[in-house]
C-alpha cells in the first residue's frame, strides 16, 4: 500500500494520468483528394480529444469512493487506465501497491472489474461455465477455483441455475454473474463501471447493497463511477466529480453539498394557517433562516404555503407539522427540498443538465 | 381532435422512395468502409488466378483438348473467368441481402423497421438493389481488367443479351437472397446458411467446369439454380460464337426459375417473419 | 514466511505466480488448456456451424480436382511430370491443399481470435486477468488446430475413398516433422494477423488478403516454376 504524510493506507493512487485520443475525422470515400486545412496541417488541439487531464487522485484502503460526471467526462476512461487496459499517455497509478506501468500482472491481480452493459460474458456457456474458465485465468488452482464457484454463486442465488446458459438469463442475472466474476480471485480492489446500466429498479438495488456489503462488511476498496447522482450520493464515502477529464472536487457528499448556497427548504402546504404564522413557528425553529407564509385562494382550492429555509430545516418537520395542527391547520403536503449532488455538479462545471448532465 | 389511424393505402411514390432511402442508406455505408469496395474489386481475380496457374502446370498452354470435349471450348481461361464473374454476382447477393437483415439486428434497427408501417418487401428490394448496384459496378471492371489483360473477347452484338441474361440471373438469386433472409431471422445464424447456399452454387453449378463434368444426379441439382443457366447463356455467346435465338432455351428456363425463386422467397419471407414475431426471436442474435 | 511467487501488500495478501515458476507455468498452461475448451463448448452451441466448417475444406477442393480432371488426360499429366516429377493431379493437389488448410487456419481461426473476443464482449475482462496475452491466443490456437486437424481427416478420407490417392507410406513420418516444423511458423504467422486484425476494424480483409496471397503464391495446385519469376 501506499502511505500518505499522515500514514493512511492509499489503495490506489493516481499520479498525473493523462490520457489523449486522437479524433478521427471520415472524409468519405474520395477525402484523401481534398486539400488539408490549415489547422489540420498545423495539428491544433482540436484534433485531440483530452480523456483525462493529469487526474491525480488517492482512495483509501477500505473506501467506497465515488466518481461522478456525465457520459464523455473520463470516467470509463480512468477505469480503463487503472485496470491496464488502457495506457495513460503521461502520470501513473499505483494500485495496491503496484505500478500499472511497471507491475501490471499484480495490480490485475489485485482487481475485480465490473463494467456495465449487455455482453460481457460468453453468452453460449453457463455461468459455472465462465466463472470456472475466469478462475482460470485469474491463476487460481481447478480445486480452490471449484470451491470459490460454489461459494460465488451461493452468495448470488444462482446456485440453482448454474448449468443453464447466460443466454437464457436475465439483464439482472448476467450482471450478477459479471459481479461474480470480479470476486472469484477475491481482490482487495474493485472497479465498478456503471454497474446498474440498465438495470431494473430491484436488480439495481441488489447491485447497490451488495456492493455496499463488499465495501463495508468485507473491506474491499471500491471504485465506483457512475453518472446516477443517487447511486453515489447513497453509496458513497467520498465522490470525486469529474468533468472533461478533470477532477472539479474531492469530498463526501454532504461536504460537496454544503458547497452549493441552496440550502434547505421545507414547504408544507396547508388549509387554515394559524393568525401570524411566522411569529407562531419562529421560537419552536429558532436557527432557521426564513419563515415565510404564502396565502393561497382556499375559496377555490390552493392551500397556502409556508416556505422554512435553511439551517436544518428538515430537523424541524415534525415540530411545525405538530404546532399547525395544534392550530387546527389541514396540512396537505410536506416538502422538503435538499441541494442534490447534481447541484453541486452544476455549481461546480457550470454544465448544464440538457448539455449530457448527470441523472 | 383525434387523428384517425390505422392502415392506409401507400402510393407508389411513397414505395419507390423507401426503395431509394434503403439504397443511398446502404451505399452510405459502403462508401464509409473504401476498404470494401477496394477489396471486392481486387480479390475475386486473386480467387480465379489460381485456377489459370493450375491449368498452366497441367496444360502447358493456354488451350487444353481434354477440357473442349465437354466444355465445347479448349480456352480453359475465358471459361473459368466468365465463371468468376458471374459467380461474384452470386456471393454479393448472398452475403449481401441476408446479412444486411442480420446487420439491422446486431445494430437494434430491425425491430423498427419491421415495426414500421411501409411494405417490408419494398426495403428488403431497397437491400437487393444497392447490393446490384455495387455488384454490377465490380463486374464492370473486372470485365474490363479482363478485356485488357486476359484476352476476353466483347462484342457489341454480344452486350444486351448478356444485360438481359444478367437482369434475370439477378432476379432470380433476389428470390434465394429473400428466402436465405427470412431463414436467418429464424435461425439467426444468417452466416452459415450463405456459407451452405454458396457451397450449393460452387460445386453443382457450372463456374469452374461444364455441368456435364459432374455426375447425374449433381447435375440435376445445378438445373435448379439460375447461376447455370446464366453461364451456359453468356458462355455460348461469348466463347462459342452463337446467336442469340440459341440460348432461347437457357433464358425460357431461366424465367421460369426466377418466378418460382421470386414467389417462394417472397412467402418464406412473410411466413418466416410472423413466425419470429410470434416467438419474440426477431431481434435476438 | 514469503513464498515465491506470492506477495503481500498491507491488508490484503495477492497471490499471483509470476515468471518461470512452476506455479506460474502451470498457470499458464491451465489457462491455455482452458481457453481451448472455453473455444471448443461455444463451437459445439452452434453445431450447423461446427458441421459446415467440418466439410468446407472439401468443398472448395472439388472444384479445383474436377477442375484438373478435366484438363488431364485421365488425371495423368505429361507436363506436371516433366514439371514436379509426378503426373498424378489428384494426389499432387490434395498434398499441397491438405497442408494449405492449416495455413488458412493461421490466418482465419488464429487471426481472429483475439477479434471474436471483441465481438463476444470478453476482450477486456481477459484482458485485465494475470495471464499472459501469448496464453490466450495459444489456447485459440490449440483449437483452432485441432478444429482444422477433424476437417482435414474428413477431406483425406472422403478424398482417398472417391479418387484414391498414390501415397508412399514412408514418407508419412517425414512429412509430420516438417509439418510439425511448419506449424511453428504459422503460429508466430497468426499471432501477427490477429495483432492486426485488433488494430483494424475490417480485420477480415487483411485475413483474406494474406490467405489469397498466399494461396497464389505457394505451390498448392500448381508448382512453383507456373509463377511468374517476380512471384516466384
Amino acid at each position: 500500500m501506499v502511505h500518505n504524510k499522515n500514514n493512511d493506507l492509499y489503495s490506489i493512487q493516481t499520479i498525473n494520468l493523462t490520457k489523449v485520443f486522437k479524433k478521427r475525422k471520415h472524409k468519405g470515400i474520395f477525402g484523401f483528394l481534398k486539400k488539408k486545412t490549415k489547422e489540420e496541417k498545423s495539428g491544433s488541439s482540436e484534433d485531440v480529444t483530452v480523456a483525462l487531464d493529469h487526474v491525480n487522485s488517492e482512495i483509501r484502503s477500505g473506501e467506497l469512493f465515488g466518481l461522478l460526471g456525465p457520459n464523455g467526462a473520463g470516467k470509463t476512461t480512468l477505469v480503463k487506465c487503472l485496470s491496464t487496459i488502457l495506457i495513460p499517455d503521461e502520470g501513473t497509478a499505483i494500485i495496491n501497491g503496484f505500478d500499472i506501468r511497471k507491475q501490471t500482472s499484480f495490480v490485475r491481480a489485485s482487481i475485480g472489474l465490473v463494467i456495465g452493459g449487455e455482453r460481457t460474458l460468453y453468452w453460449k456457456l453457463t455461468a459455472r461455465d465462465n466463472l470456472m474458465y475466469f478462475a482460470s485465468l485469474y491463476k487460481m488452482p481447478r480445486r480452490e477455483a471449484k470451491q470459490r464457484v460454489e461459494e460465488i454463486l451461493a452468495l448470488m442465488n444462482l446456485s440453482d441455475r448454474a448449468d443453464e446458459r447466460l443466454e437464457d438469463y436475465s439483464t439482472g442475472m448476467r450482471q450478477k454473474i459479471a459481479v461474480a466474476r470480479a470476486l472469484l480471485h477475491n481482490p482487495p480492489i474493485l472497479l465498478l463501471d456503471e454497474p446498474t446500466l440498465g438495470l431494473d429498479p430491484t436488480f439495481s438495488r441488489q447491485i447497490r447493497n451488495q456492493v455496499r456489503e463488499l465495501c463495508k462488511k468485507e473491506g474491499r476498496t471500491i471504485l465506483l463511477a457512475t453518472h446516477y447522482m443517487k447511486e453515489a450520493d447513497e453509496l458513497c464515502d467520498r465522490v470525486a466529480i469529474i468533468n472533461d477529464g478533470k477532477i472539479a472536487a474531492i469530498d463526501t457528499p454532504e461536504r460537496l453539498k454544503a458547497m452549493v448556497k441552496e440550502t434547505e427548504l421545507v414547504e408544507v402546504s396547508c388549509y387554515n394557517p394559524p393568525h401570524n404564522t411566522e411569529d407562531y413557528l419562529r421560537p419552536l425553529c429558532p436557527d432557521v433562516e426564513i419563515i415565510t407564509l404564502i396565502r393561497g385562494d382556499e375559496a377555490k382550492g390552493a392551500p397556502s404555503r409556508i416556505k422554512i429555509i435553511g439551517g436544518n430545516a428538515e430537523k424541524h418537520v415534525s415540530t411545525i407539522v405538530d404546532a399547525l395542527r395544534k392550530k387546527d391547520a389541514q396540512i396537505t403536503s410536506v416538502n422538503i427540498s435538499m441541494p442534490t449532488l447534481e447541484d453541486v455538479f452544476i455549481k461546480i462545471t457550470g454544465a448544464k443538465l440538457a448539455e449530457g448532465g448527470i441523472t | 381532435m383525434i387523428m384517425e389511424s390505422g392502415p392506409q393505402e401507400t402510393s407508389l411514390k411513397a414505395n419507390f422512395f423507401l426503395v431509394w432511402s434503403e439504397v443511398v442508406k446502404n451505399m452510405k455505408f459502403l462508401m464509409a468502409y473504401p476498404v470494401i469496395f477496394i477489396f471486392w474489386t481486387i480479390f475475386p481475380f486473386f480467387w480465379f488466378i489460381t485456377f489459370i496457374f493450375q491449368g498452366q502446370a497441367i496444360v502447358g498452354g493456354l488451350q487444353s483438348p481434354s477440357f473442349a470435349k465437354s466444355a465445347g471450348t479448349s480456352e480453359y481461361i475465358p471459361f473459368i473467368i466468365i465463371g468468376a464473374i458471374l459467380n461474384g454476382y452470386v456471393l454479393t447477393s448472398l452475403y449481401g441481402v441476408g446479412e444486411s437483415i442480420r446487420r439491422e439486428a446486431y445494430q437494434g434497427t430491425l425491430d423498427y423497421l419491421l415495426s414500421s408501417p411501409c411494405n417490408k418487401a419494398f426495403i428488403l428490394i431497397g437491400k437487393a438493389v444497392s447490393e446490384t448496384i455495387s455488384s454490377t459496378v465490380y463486374a464492370i471492371i473486372h470485365l474490363f481488367v479482363c478485356v485488357i489483360f486476359f484476352g476476353i473477347e466483347l462484342t457489341l452484338g454480344v452486350i444486351m443479351p448478356i444485360m438481359l441474361i444478367l437482369i434475370l440471373m439477378i432476379l432470380g438469386l433476389y428470390g434465394i437472397a429473400l428466402m436465405l433472409a427470412g431463414l436467418s431471422l429464424q435461425f439467426k445464424q444468417a452466416h452459415d446458411l450463405a456459407h451452405t447456399l454458396e457451397y450449393v452454387f460452387l460445386v453443382f453449378a457450372p463456374v469452374r467446369y461444364p455441368l456435364e463434368a459432374l455426375p447425374f444426379w449433381a447435375q440435376i441439382i445445378g438445373r435448379f439454380l439460375p447461376l447455370t443457366y446464366a453461364l451456359i447463356a453468356v458462355r455460348s455467346l461469348m466463347l462459342l460464337k452463337q446467336d442469340f435465338p440459341a440460348i432461347y432455351q437457357q433464358i425460357l428456363l431461366l424465367f421460369v426459375i426466377d418466378v418460382l425463386a421470386i414467389f417462394l422467397g417472397f412467402y418464406l419471407f412473410n411466413w418466416m417473419e410472423k413466425r419470429t414475431k410470434k416467438s419474440g426471436a426477431i431481434s435476438q442474435y | 514466511m514469503k513464498k515465491i511467487g506470492e506477495y503481500t501488500r498491507g491488508l490484503e495478501e495477492v497471490s499471483c505466480p509470476v515468471g518461470l515458476s512452476l506455479a506460474n507455468i502451470k498457470a499458464e498452461l491451465r489457462a491455455i488448456w482452458e481457453c481451448n475448451i472455453k473455444e471448443w463448448k461455444i463451437e459445439l452451441a452452434y453445431p450447423v456451424n461446427f458441421t459446415r466448417q467440418c466439410i468446407e475444406p472439401l468443398i472448395f477442393l472439388l472444384p479445383i480436382l474436377i477442375f484438373a480432371l478435366l484438363l488431364a488426360d485421365e488425371r495423368f499429366s505429361a507436363n506436371l511430370l516433366r514439371l514436379v516429377g509426378t503426373g498424378d493431379v489428384i494426389t499432387y493437389i490434395v498434398t499441397g491443399y491438405l497442408i494449405m488448410g492449416f495455413i488458412g487456419t493461421a490466418v482465419w481461426a488464429m487471426g481472429f481470435s483475439i477479434r471474436k473476443e471483441q465481438w463476444y464482449g470478453t476482450l477486456e475482462f481477459i484482458y485485465v486477468t494475470p495471464t499472459s496475452r501469448l496464453s490466450l491466443v495459444l489456447g485459440m490456437a490449440l483449437h483452432s488446430v485441432v478444429h482444422q486437424g477433424i476437417g482435414t481427416l474428413f477431406e483425406f478420407v472422403v478424398i482417398y475413398a472417391v479418387f484414391g490417392l498414390a501415397l508412399k507410406i514412408e514418407g508419412i513420418l517425414p512429412a509430420l516433422v516438417i509439418f510439425a516444423l511448419m506449424m511453428f511458423a504459422l503460429g508466430g504467422f497468426g499471432i501477427f494477423i490477429s495483432s492486426l486484425a485488433l488494430i483494424f476494424k475490417e480485420g477480415w480483409i487483411i485475413s483474406e488478403g494474406f490467405h489469397s496471397i498466399l494461396t497464389i503464391l505457394s505451390p498448392v495446385s500448381y508448382p512453383l516454376t507456373v509463377l511468374p519469376n517476380i512471384a516466384q
